[in-house]
């Protein structure tokens, strides 16, 4: 297994380093940071709205530049958070709890470096992790069912809807909300139209990219204007300018003396990753708490401390890499950047999940060395960067948002040239604003969306390789195994709601 | 994955039971009517019906969202959310827009589409210091990304 692994790793190599892929590495990190970087955008609108761009890359290129993007904008949501005290995304949030008194105290580049620094560590780490794991969870699931698969799948979702949005039962709607619009289209296995109404353009079934892009992307810049017509159009941040002199220094042996936390926060990071539906701010935030109560300086957390920064960064950043695990493994996402990822890859022909190891084992591998070349790309375009970076996380809202709405309605326009995407793009802005008003995850509905069809054929697979035999579906140890872990998260979900009812 | 905080979020429980009740209706409408008239076949021998999965997953929206109404029926008596209004509001207005962005696409083109998309962005922003380079902007902005689209993808838009 190991063996297919190391030998592949110089042809990997090979193929990630040219100039071509180099360049849409770096391109994707520059315009991730810039995005991360403006309040009120993050990566995943930045993917969704750079999707578009890799329609006519070859996939590797594609997928590279995409990885750049989801490291750059994990990373860029630093900089306003040090810099405004204004998490440009919500995973953001604690790196500003630390990050700002710094900057008001002149130590904004340090804290910066720091942020960047331990950003790239944890992504290094992650990423190693994903190559070592990755295989042997792929040869785990191969050896899956129909069955297995439906009971991974129902575990996904239970532990997706428990996690986010309001509450679990909003989850758990939104998400089968999302595998019922999935089902319009023609029928998997008997191709009849199902919920097509006539229209010829619904027989291929509501498109991926429109309904992400137009949920995730559109309406959350919608919902940022929109707050700033609640507020009155101000952006009521200052500015901390970023100074010279001694306190802009970070030697290479102070930031490793933080050995232990940026240790700690990778491995937290990379085990929130590999979860689905656990997201990037709840791996900074566990990171966080974790680095509070180990360091002897925990009564400095808040005021300035830059473990603080370390420990939310390296597991913000350090979720990038891992969960590619279950994306690559099973097919899963194991949140929305993996998600959009998948698209991606299905848009460019390659469909995700254990036999995509065998079918296109040189693109995962060259997938791997070019993240792992992301990281050092990474390194050199935060380090240098970072007086540009500065002044995109003051461009005012007013001016950067609006024009977000022309890049969603060309981004989605081009790959088919149709007007038809162009309209459900706009459709579900509207949905993503409703629900986002009402307290149901957008997140919970595209991923349901995404593997409704999946769902869909285990399930039915199952109940033909089962029918009439059912006591056989408790022979399955891994099956069982899911389902106990699946009502355990519904059964804890649901409790808190019960006793507050 | 958690949105940020927003005053809407946590919508009390009257909306709450407003949003069960609405999903319901649309689910109880998938399964009486959009399902049967519009997902053809039967289930041959050894084979699921092509209805089957979206019968499904309906039924457990309709199921959940009965649950929702159920957990929050006692939030009746309750003052009103006072955002209720407000999200009518903001989901019409951009229903509206959308439509007319339709519109000027299909029977206008991208740039004027365009300028009017970014012109309405700004506004709502309530965006007034630089307002020339907000003019700028939203005229110079279609123009280039239509050259751009052009010179990268030989693609014409709309």
């Amino acid at each position: 297994m190991f063996d297919q692994l190391f030998g592949q790793i110089p042809a990997a190599f090979e193929a990630a380093l040219t100039v071509y892929n180099l360049l849409a590495i770096a391109g994707g990190i520059v315009l991730g940071i810039v995005i991360g970087a403006i309040p009120g955008l993050g990566s995943v609108t930045a993917m969704a709205v750079l999707i578009p761009l890799t329609y006519y890359m070859s996939p590797l290129a594609s997928i590279a530049f995409l990885v750049g993007v989801n490291k750059g904008g994990t990373s860029g949501g630093a900089i306003p958070a040090i810099l405004l005290n204004s998490p440009g995304t919500p995973e953001s949030a604690a790196t500003a709890l630390d990050g700002h008194p710094m900057a008001k105290r002149g130590e904004a580049k340090r804290a910066l470096k720091f942020a960047i620094f331990s950003s790239v560590t944890g992504d290094m780490i992650s990423d190693l992790l994903l190559i070592v794991l990755v295989v042997p969870f792929a040869m785990i699931a191969l050896q899956f069912g129909p069955w297995e698969y439906t009971a991974v799948f129902l575990f996904a979702f239970a532990l997706l809807s428990s996690i986010t949005g309001d509450s679990p039962l909003k989850g758990t709607i939104a998400i089968f909300a999302g595998i019922f619009l999935s089902t319009i289209g023609l029928d998997p296995v008997h191709s009849s139209p199902r919920m097509t109404f006539g229209q010829i353009n619904l027989f291929d079934g509501l498109p991926l990219i429109a309904l992400a892009i137009g949920g995730l992307a559109l309406a959350s810049v919608l919902g940022e204007m929109l707050d700033m017509n609640r507020a009155g159009g101000k952006d009521t941040f200052t500015l901390e300018q970023p100074r010279s002199g001694a306190a802009t220094k970070l030697p290479a042996r102070e930031f490793l003396g933080y050995w232990k936390t940026i240790l700690r926060s990778s491995l937290i990071g990379s085990f929130v990753g590999m979860l689905p539906g656990l997201g990037v701010t709840l791996a900074a935030f566990l990171s966080y708490g974790a680095a509070r109560r180990a360091s002897p300086n925990g009564e400095n957390f808040g005021k300035g401390e830059p473990e603080g920064i370390i420990a939310t960064e390296a597991a913000n950043s350090a979720v990038v890499g891992a969960n590619l695990v279950p994306t690559i493994a099973l097919g899963i996402p194991g949140n929305i950047a993996a998600a959009l990822l998948i698209g991606a890859l299905v848009m460019h022909g390659v469909v995700p999940g254990p036999f995509m190891l065998q079918m296109h084992g040189d693109l995962v591998y060259a997938l791997f060395a070019s993240m792992i070349l992301a990281n050092f790309v990474h390194l050199a375009i935060g380090r240098l960067g970072v007086n540009v970076w500065v002044h995109f996380a003051t461009i005012p809202r007013g001016l950067i948002l609006p024009p977000v709405i022309s890049f969603c309605i060309v981004g989605v326009y081009l790959p088919q040239q149709s007007l038809w995407d162009v309209g459900v793009m706009l459709a579900f802005a509207g949905l993503g604003i409703l629900m986002k008003r009402t307290g149901f995850s957008m997140v919970c509905l595209v991923i349901g969306f995404l593997l409704g069809g999946q769902f869909e054929t285990s399930l039915r697979q199952t109940l033909l390789l089962y029918h009439g035999r059912s006591m056989e579906l408790l022979q399955s140890p891994v099956a069982m195994i899911f389902l106990l872990l699946t009502i355990g998260i519904m059964v804890r979900a649901f409790l808190p709601s019960r006793k507050a009812a | 994955m958690n949105t940020p905080a927003d005053p809407d979020q946590g919508a009390s429980g009257r909306l709450d039971f407003l949003c069960g009740l609405v999903l319901a209706l649309v689910a109880l409408v998938a399964l009486l009517w959009v399902i049967p008239a519009h997902v053809p076949g039967e289930a041959t021998r050894g084979e699921v019906a092509p209805g089957f999965f979206p019968n499904l997953t309906a039924g457990v929206v309709l199921i959940c969202s009965l649950a929702l109404m159920a957990a929050n029926w006692r939030s009746l008596g309750a003052p009103g959310h006072t955002g209720g209004l407000r999200i009518v509001i903001e989901v019409l207005g951009w229903a509206v827009f959308a439509i007319v962005i339709m519109g000027l696409m299909s029977r206008v083109g991208f740039i004027a589409a365009s300028v009017l998309a970014t012109a309405t962005g700004v506004l709502v922003s309530r965006y007034r210091k630089r307002l020339w380079l907000a003019g700028l902007i939203t005229l110079a902005l279609p123009f280039a990304i239509t050259q751009a689209i052009w010179a990268l993808f030989h693609i014409s838009l709309p």
